[in-house]
């Protein structure tokens, strides 16, 4: 145990040292950041868009705002105000109702087309001083006009399907895809920074100092750990930024909230946590059996496969949680943990299919850090020698 | 130490080598053994067994009438051929997470670290191993064998890329930790070192042991009946016993080889009727030349 915490605790140093992994952990906010300052900036410098209100629309009571500005237009004919409109500038006219029958008419004359965003906000905006003043018509106060122009909030929950699981496709495609991206985004991560350092011991002529005192799996135990540590920093550090977002959701959506607290997360987690570690010990074995980056990278490209396609068939499957593709992909090792997640947020996998994919799973985990020590401890010795995948297995097999 | 029929194989592509075919040696408890060999004759393979790296395919080693186990190979100190340090580590940090992986506490291995800057002069040691040069590695490599007073030192090539001083330096460290009762046991290159550092000599080639002994007395085993002789005047002239060959090694100076029936007396009196003598020692053949000869036989 001590040599697995003075391994982490290196490898842990060796990396908040390394200005790349701050490159990596700051380059999402920071491209976060900056976006937002240009936007922001971009808002403030621009003038606010110019419309000239004609007389019946001057009875409009329009809140004055940063991005529109209300003129009464000058008392010339309808015909030269639009003529007479430039870049920035629009002309309104409004047309109340001349009966109780009729839906009162607002024209919108522009030199340029608007930002959809920008236009959709201005016919909001229009429409609700409309539906005020006519409000105001009737006599009813403003307090009162401005209560009745929020529409209420209706939710709805259906107890039997609550109690199955959230059902929601857009919620469950939301909860596959993140789920999916996280771990794609750990393995990756964690996977090539074990990969790296395995490479640089081996690279570096160490590995034969310290295979005296420490044993390979103690050795990839502690870079596994470290490898977690920094990955969850970092995904921790992306999730404050993003915390901002994710609570708005949460609030404006009381039906995904229910949804996320009602997923099994400790099955997910174990399935989360046997997948890191399957391909984590598998980048391990690569890196072991690497003389240099160039022989690496056809390694882990062979590792990446799977993943990837596993990651691509379930974001495909994942409106359909039990089709006959992902309940196969939820029982393959190597896909089970992208898969399997992905069912359980639609609550209808059965305990013991649960149990039996774990299984395998961490059967799968046992063998790849078999393989991982035995190579780290074989192939390690053989410098200078590209190994090959016959070679491999020779070492595996001998 | 014993070792009793070790012997260990490797599947190449080309198939299965014999990398040590049942090597057998008794070594002594202390003093510095050489192990010597061509290129790929096994010295590495016989130092990792010994060191737990590799296990042996037979055979077994003894060390002080035990067994050798795990918690014995921790308290031996070992400098791999194969060696390097992490290039963005400093001297320091290396030596601290290395010595601390072999067990020592972050005290223990402070103030070992502490002693060795100041013994070897180590002023760089905060400094990132990249920025040292080969010399400056070595030095820190050795520390992580040296450290901890072990009772044994396994040393792949201790000497190879050092220059003379750090050599000579080198060697006077690893004769005091002889004297304080260690056994070093090192493979080398520089045959020329083994004479005057090694007390004991192993020889392997092609995954056997084709020599062992003390130094001492392997040469004194292969002594040609060879000797040195020096005189007062030009040696060319002298008249010798018939059977007595000479290579001239000077004006007044030549090494004489001696057949059996001749004597060391029958040369003296010879030589002390026609001159004065100024040298007539015997001329001993190096650990070199015996190596060049063995290896050359075999």
């Amino acid at each position: 145990m001590k040599a697995v915490i003075q391994v982490f605790s290196r490898e842990v140093r060796m990396r908040l040292r390394d200005w790349r992994f701050w490159i990596g952990v700051l380059s999402v906010p920071l491209i976060f950041i900056v976006i937002s300052v240009i936007i922001a900036l971009v808002k403030r410098t621009r003038d606010p868009f110019r419309i000239y209100l004609t007389k019946e629309a001057q009875t409009l009571v329009l809140p004055s705002r940063t991005d529109f500005s209300f003129i009464p237009a000058p008392s010339t004919s309808i015909d030269s105000l639009k003529r007479g409109l430039r870049k920035g500038e629009g002309l309104l006219i409004y047309k109340s109702s001349p009966d109780s029958l009729s839906v009162p008419v607002l024209e919108i004359y522009l030199r340029e087309a608007l930002a959809t965003s920008d236009l959709e906000r201005l016919e909001e905006l229009l429409r609700t001083a409309v539906l005020q003043q006519e409000l105001r018509s009737c006599g009813i106060p403003s307090e009162k006009a401005q209560l009745l122009l929020n529409a209420p909030l209706v939710q709805t929950f259906i107890l039997t399907e609550m109690e199955k699981g959230p059902k929601s496709a857009g919620i469950m495609a939301l909860l596959s895809t993140a789920l999916s991206f996280f771990l794609f985004f750990i393995i990756l991560n964690g996977g090539w920074q074990i990969l790296l350092s395995i490479l640089e011991e081996k690279t570096n002529r160490l590995a034969e100092y310290l295979l005296i005192y420490v044993s390979p799996t103690q050795l990839l135990t502690g870079k596994l750990l470290a490898s977690l540590f920094l990955t969850f920093v970092q995904s921790f550090i992306w999730f404050a930024f993003a915390v901002g977002g994710g609570s708005f959701i949460l609030r404006s959506n009381a039906s995904v909230a229910v949804s996320l607290s009602s997923l099994p997360w400790i099955w997910i987690a174990l399935f989360m946590v046997g997948g890191v570690l399957l391909y984590t010990f598998l980048y391990a074995a690569a890196g072991a059996s690497s003389e240099s980056v160039t022989e690496l990278s056809s390694f882990a490209q062979s590792l990446q496969w799977p993943l990837i396609l596993s990651f691509i068939l379930v974001s495909a499957a994942s409106l359909q949680s039990n089709d006959t593709l992902t309940i196969f992909l939820s029982h393959f090792p190597l896909t089970s943990p992208l898969a399997m997640p992905l069912r359980l947020a639609g609550g209808t996998v059965s305990v013991i299919e649960r149990i039996l994919s774990l299984f395998w799973l961490w059967a799968s985990v046992l063998g790849a850090q078999f393989i991982a020590a035995r190579l780290y401890r074989r192939a390690l010795l053989l410098y200078g020698q590209k190994l090959g995948w016959k070679g491999i297995w020779r070492l595996l097999l001998g | 130490m014993e070792i009793r029929q070790v012997s260990r194989s490797f599947i190449t592509p080309q198939g299965r080598v014999m990398a040590l075919s049942e090597v057998s040696a008794d070594l002594p408890t202390q003093g510095v053994v050489g192990l010597l060999g061509p290129n790929g004759s096994g010295k590495t393979t016989l130092l990792r067994i010994i060191i737990g790296i590799l296990p042996p395919d037979t055979g077994e080693i003894w060390f002080r009438g035990k067994l050798l186990d795990e918690t014995m190979r921790r308290q031996f100190g070992y400098m791999p051929e194969e060696r390097g340090l992490y290039p963005k580590m400093t001297a320091r940090e290396q030596l601290l997470y290395l010595l601390r992986l072999k067990g020592f506490s972050m005290g223990e291995a402070k103030k070992e670290v502490a002693y060795w800057a100041e013994r070897l002069d180590m002023p760089w040691i905060d400094r990132l191993a990249r920025t040292l040069s080969k010399g400056m590695q070595q030095k820190v490599q050795l520390i992580l064998a040296l450290a901890g007073e072990p009772s044994v030192m396994l040393l792949d090539e201790p000497f190879s890329g050092l220059d003379p001083v750090v050599s000579h330096e080198i060697e006077l460290l690893l004769r005091e930790k002889v004297q304080r009762g260690a056994l070093i046991i090192l493979s080398t290159h520089r045959l020329e070192q083994v004479d005057h550092l090694c007390d004991f000599v192993l020889l392997i080639h092609r995954g056997q042991l084709v020599l062992s002994g003390e130094t001492a007395s392997l040469r004194r085993r292969f002594w040609q009946r060879t000797y040195e002789v020096e005189i007062d005047r030009p040696i060319e002239g002298i008249k010798l016993p018939s059977g007595v060959s000479f290579h001239f090694t000077g004006v007044n100076s030549a090494r004489l080889s001696v057949p059996t029936s001749i004597t060391s007396t029958d040369i003296l009196q010879a030589l002390l009727s026609q001159a004065e003598i100024k040298l007539f020692a015997e001329k001993l053949p190096t650990i070199r030349e015996i190596f060049l000869n063995i290896v050359g036989e075999v």
